[in-house]
């Protein structure tokens, strides 16, 4: 269903990932961890074709696209002047979508300036935005980051919803939600990836938090 | 800074050497204060102070001190007067909430509705209605090409401002598709913007002006063309878009000759925004 396959991706000299190789055959919720500038944002942006780098991703045969994937970064451009209504309206125009049957999975005072929303109402807006279409293949980086807990129970009910039909890739630094629902977890460590089962959380663990031979 | 009081300066000497054509239009010299007056954000900072209103007015006089100082060497204490009392209005006016005015413009360019709540645009509309009003009271058709050309200039400013590359890339159109629908969205929020107007000379009949509202459409055309030319730096793109109207001007229209070309490259550069 999906392959990713990175040789190598650089900012100028410095290589941020090498050799990695995922393969995924069904849909499901794939969690993505690491720690901070490990490059997890930049496997992202490399699989949606916003960076460029030396490999290839493919979905169902196709390139992934940013078109026809869901995309929703750590901190997403909203833009202060509009009103959440025409935010909406506004993605749904981007998005092409012909008829827009419009169910918000986050209650967001639709017609207050986004200036005057908190944190995490603007990321709820955009997640809004966001799943106005269904996709293929969701890049969730970091989306419960600002989020309070009814929301992030809210988002997480609504990604397993996705997961069914659709691979579901979401980055956190909370293990405890990716254990719970994650089909397998990816850590990104020393510019390669490494790849568990949900259930091998003391593996991930150790080669998280310990350096081998370092316990 | 220093050249926009260069500016002012030489503007003042150059209504005071010719004060009389000018001097109908002496009220119009202090009308970009009203705009910075309400746009400006740190008044509720300034309202810590307790003669916040007479720090306003004196900024304010010294804002426009140029073109005060050419009345008051040409002795014209009472539009002086007027002047200053209206400034004291708008210092005492409570200020009016327009941010969340609802406009009609179609969305797949948002920076329309994003001009329009930064710049406050709707404000220019009684005023360019005011001009219409002038120019058929004073019999002065050239106040009316003035309106066109304030209106055109209005619909050229969402075209200043960028998408970012992410959603180019999110819409799933072609570059010539994607460059279509830019060019619809300009072509109907123009019209949405020129009813006002439109209406206005309708009802001072003036209908072989209206004949020349097709002009107000082609400066805003041709800004899609050049913003995605130059996509990447926003200062030559507003150059040559100044330079590229400017000769047209003077040189009646014969640069339209070069559209299709400006088409194509603007097609090409959207394909290579594409294919980041």
């Amino acid at each position: 269903m999906l392959t990713i396959h990175i040789d190598q991706k650089k900012y100028n000299d410095r290589t941020i990932l090498e050799n990695i190789k995922i393969n995924i055959d069904k849909p499901g919720i794939y969690g993505v961890i690491g720690k901070n500038g490990h490059g997890k944002t930049t496997l992202f942006k490399c699989l949606l074709g916003l960076e460029k780098f030396q490999g290839s991703c493919f979905i169902n045969g196709e390139k992934v696209l940013l078109q026809n994937a869901g995309w929703v970064p750590t901190e997403p451009t909203i833009y202060d002047e509009l009103i959440a209504k025409e935010f909406y309206d506004f993605y749904a125009h981007l998005l092409d979508l012909k008829a827009i049957t419009f169910h918000s999975i986050f209650d967001v005072p639709e017609n207050q300036l986004i200036r005057e929303f908190s944190t995490g109402m603007k990321k709820k807006t955009y997640l809004n935005a966001v799943f106005q279409k269904e996709f293929l293949i969701y890049v969730l980086d970091e989306p419960f980051n600002g989020l309070d807990l009814e929301s992030n129970f809210l988002l997480m009910s609504y990604i397993r919803e996705l997961s069914k039909t659709s691979i579901v890739f979401i980055s956190s630094h909370i293990l405890e939600i990716l254990y719970k629902d994650c089909d397998r977890i990816f850590l990104l460590k020393n510019k390669r990836i490494h790849e568990f089962e949900k259930t091998e959380f003391l593996e991930i663990e150790e080669e998280l938090f310990f350096e081998k031979g370092i316990k | 800074m220093s050249l926009i009081v260069l500016f002012y300066l030489v503007t003042a000497v150059i209504v005071f050497i010719n004060y009389e054509s000018f001097r109908n239009y002496m009220p119009l010299l202090f009308l970009d204060v009203i705009a910075y007056h309400l746009q400006r954000r740190d008044i509720e900072i300034l309202k810590l102070k307790k003669n916040y209103k007479t720090i306003l007015f004196t900024e304010y006089i010294i804002y426009s001190f140029p073109f005060y100082l050419v009345l008051l060497l040409k002795k014209e204490f009472f539009v002086i007067v007027a002047i200053l009392s209206f400034k004291i209005v708008l210092i005492n006016a409570p200020r009016l909430n327009l941010k969340t005015i609802k406009y009609p413009f179609n969305l797949f360019n948002i920076h329309w509705h994003i001009s329009f709540r930064r710049y406050r645009l709707i404000y220019v509309f009684p005023f360019l209605i005011a001009l219409i009003y002038v120019a058929i009271s004073h019999k002065n058709e050239n106040l009316i090409f003035l309106v066109f050309l304030i209106l055109s200039f209005i619909a050229c400013i969402p075209s200043f401002e960028r998408e970012s590359i992410e959603e180019i890339n999110i819409n799933p159109f072609g570059a010539k598709k994607y460059l279509l629908y830019q060019l619809k969205n300009v072509f109907i929020n123009t019209f949405y913007i020129v009813i006002p107007i439109a209406l206005t000379l309708c009802f001072f009949q003036q209908w072989e002006k209206l004949l020349f509202v097709i002009i107000v459409f082609i400066p805003p055309v041709l800004n899609v063309f050049f913003k995605y030319i130059y996509f990447d730096n926003t200062i030559i793109h507003q150059i040559i878009f100044v330079l590229f109207i400017v000769s047209n001007i003077f040189m009646f229209g014969v640069l339209l000759l070069f559209v299709p070309f400006i088409y194509k490259k603007a097609i090409e550069k959207l394909n290579t925004i594409k294919a980041c």
